[in-house]
C-alpha cells in the first residue's frame, strides 16, 4: 500500500460521522459502476483539512448546500391534513411539512408485491419479478440484467381534518420506519407482518412528508413520507392547541 | 392555518367503511369499520360509485376540491367558467373524543365517515361473546359505553380494570356499542395530551356541523 493510503485511512478513523467537516482539495471524481453513483477518491494529491474554520463553513450556508442532513434537521412546520391539502391546491411547487396523523392504510401482511419492487440497477425502473429491464433507454439494456428489491409502499394518514392518500413509503425510509430490512421482511412470516403493521396502524405517527400537487392524480396531491415513527404525546398536545386556537 | 370557506354540502350515498383489515385473515364477520354493513368497499371504489351517481348531473368543476366525487377533476390551477364552492372534504377522519362526544357526534357519521379514539378507563371484566368477540366496558367520568372487539387479526391484550386504555374504532349508534379495531392501554403521557385533542376535534366538528346544516 501507499504511505498516504495508510495515512489517510487513520486520519478518516479519528473523524466524527456527522460533526466533522472535511474540506478536500484535489480529490478524484469517478462514475463508480458498481455503485451506480459518482465517488470521490483521495489519492496523494488530495488535500484534507479537518474542520477548515468559519470560512468554509459560511461558504456552505451561503449557498444553502446540505451535508449530511436529515429531514428532521430542516423541516419545521407542521399542518394538519387539510392543510397539507390546501398548501398544495394554492401552490405549485412540491413542499416540506411535519404532520402529526394517523396511519390509517398500511397494507404490509396483504400480498407483498404491494409491499416490495423490483428496480433495474441501471435505471431504476419497476420491472416486474426476475424479468429483464423495459425500459427502452436503459443504459444496461445489453448487459446482464441485475434488479434490487426495494420498499414500495401506500400509506394513507388520517387526522380530524381527513385524509392524504396514497404517500409513499419507500426505501430507505421505510426500513428506518419498520425496523427492518427488505430481506428480513421477507422472510417475516404472515402474523409477524401483522403485528408489525399494528404497531403503526390507526398510530398517532410524527410525519416528516414531501407533498407534491399533481394533476395526474385525482386528488390533486401526492405526498411522500421522509420519515416516519411513533408521536410524541407532549408534541401532539402542543400542535393540538396551535389547532385549536386557529379554530377560535 | 385557515378558516373553512362556506361550503354546499353534497348528498351521499350511506355509510362509507373503510378497509382496516387483511382480507385473508377474516375467518368470521366481513369485518370493515362501519358496524352495520357486509358489503366492502375500497376507499376509492366508493368514490368512484359517488361519482357515477352525482357527475352527470353536476356542471363542470372550477378550482379542484381536495376530494373529487363529481367526476373528471379539473387542473388545480385553472379556473372554471363559475366558481363552484368545494364540496365538504369527505375523506376519512379520526377523531379523539369523550364518550358523551362520541355519542353526540355519531348523529352525523352518515354524512362524513369518521373513526373515534376514545381514552377511557376499563370498568367492567372482559367477557367472550358471538363469533370469538370480546366485550367490556369503558367509562370515563360519568358516561359509559359498551364495546366489543373481534380478534380477527390480533389478539386482545391484557386489559387491567380500572387502568386507562386507548380505545379507537367506529361507533354504532343504533346499538351504542364502540366497535373497536384497536385497543390497548393508555400512556401516562397520552392522557395528558388527550384533553387538547378533544378540544381540537371538537372544534373541527362544530364547524363540520355548521357546514352540513347550510344544505
Amino acid at each position: 500500500t501507499y504511505s498516504w493510503d495508510r495515512e489517510t485511512i487513520q486520519l478518516m478513523q479519528t473523524l466524527i460521522p456527522k460533526e466533522s467537516l472535511l474540506f478536500i482539495a484535489d480529490a478524484k471524481i469517478t462514475f463508480d459502476s458498481f455503485r451506480g453513483s459518482m465517488v470521490a477518491t483521495v489519492n496523494s494529491r488530495s488535500i484534507i483539512t479537518v474542520n477548515p474554520g468559519k470560512k468554509p463553513q459560511q461558504h456552505l450556508q451561503k449557498h444553502n448546500i446540505r451535508w449530511n442532513e436529515t429531514p428532521e434537521d430542516s423541516i419545521t412546520d407542521v399542518y394538519t391534513v387539510r392543510q397539507l391539502k390546501q398548501k398544495a391546491q394554492e401552490n405549485p411547487e412540491a413542499f416540506f411539512g411535519i404532520t402529526y396523523s394517523f396511519i390509517s392504510k398500511l397494507d404490509l401482511d396483504s400480498s407483498v408485491s404491494k409491499v416490495i419492487r423490483t428496480r433495474c440497477s441501471r435505471c431504476k425502473f419497476l420491472v416486474p419479478e426476475d424479468m429483464s429491464c423495459t425500459n427502452q433507454l436503459c443504459p444496461g439494456r445489453d448487459q446482464v440484467f441485475s434488479a434490487a428489491t426495494c420498499f414500495d409502499l401506500l400509506v394513507d394518514l388520517s387526522d380530524h381534518t381527513g385524509t392524504l392518500q396514497a404517500c409513499h413509503l419507500r426505501s430507505p425510509m421505510a426500513e428506518k420506519t419498520l425496523g427492518c430490512t427488505v430481506k428480513e421482511f421477507t422472510s417475516l412470516t404472515d402474523d409477524k407482518r401483522t403485528k408489525m403493521k399494528w404497531r403503526l396502524l390507526l398510530e398517532r405517527c410524527k410525519i416528516y412528508v414531501k407533498v407534491v400537487p399533481s394533476a395526474k392524480i385525482k386528488t390533486g396531491v401526492r405526498g411522500t413520507i421522509l420519515a416516519c415513527s411513533l408521536a410524541d404525546p407532549g408534541e401532539v398536545k402542543q400542535h393540538m392547541s396551535t389547532v385549536f386556537q386557529s379554530h377560535v | 392555518m385557515r378558516r373553512q370557506e362556506n361550503q354546499a354540502p353534497r348528498p351521499t350515498a350511506g355509510c362509507l367503511s373503510v378497509p382496516l383489515f387483511n382480507q385473508k385473515k377474516r375467518n368470521r364477520i366481513p369485518l370493515t369499520s362501519t358496524p352495520s354493513e357486509n358489503e366492502f368497499f375500497s376507499h376509492s371504489e366508493y368514490m368512484a360509485s359517488i361519482s357515477s351517481q352525482h357527475g352527470s348531473s353536476r356542471p363542470a368543476p372550477g378550482p379542484a376540491p381536495a376530494v373529487r366525487a363529481y367526476g373528471p377533476i379539473a387542473h388545480p390551477y385553472k379556473q372554471g367558467a363559475f366558481p363552484v364552492k368545494p364540496a365538504i372534504e369527505n375523506s376519512l377522519r379520526i377523531l379523539t373524543a369523550v364518550i358523551d362526544g362520541m355519542r353526540h357526534w355519531s348523529q352525523f357519521r352518515d354524512k362524513v365517515p369518521y373513526l373515534f379514539e376514545i381514552f377511557a378507563t376499563l370498568d367492567s371484566a372482559v367477557t367472550l361473546g358471538r363469533y370469538g368477540a370480546k366485550n367490556f366496558l369503558i367509562r370515563d367520568g360519568k358516561d359509559v359505553v359498551q364495546c366489543v372487539f373481534y380478534e380477527n387479526e390480533q389478539v386482545l391484550p391484557r386489559l387491567i380494570r380500572g387502568q386507562v386504555h386507548r380505545c379507537v374504532g367506529n361507533y354504532d349508534r343504533s346499538r351504542d356499542v364502540l366497535i373497536c379495531v384497536s385497543v390497548r392501554p393508555g400512556l401516562p403521557s397520552e392522557l395528558r395530551n388527550a384533553q387538547e385533542a378533544v378540544k381540537a376535534c371538537d372544534a373541527e366538528m362544530r364547524l363540520l356541523v355548521k357546514l352540513l346544516s347550510e344544505v
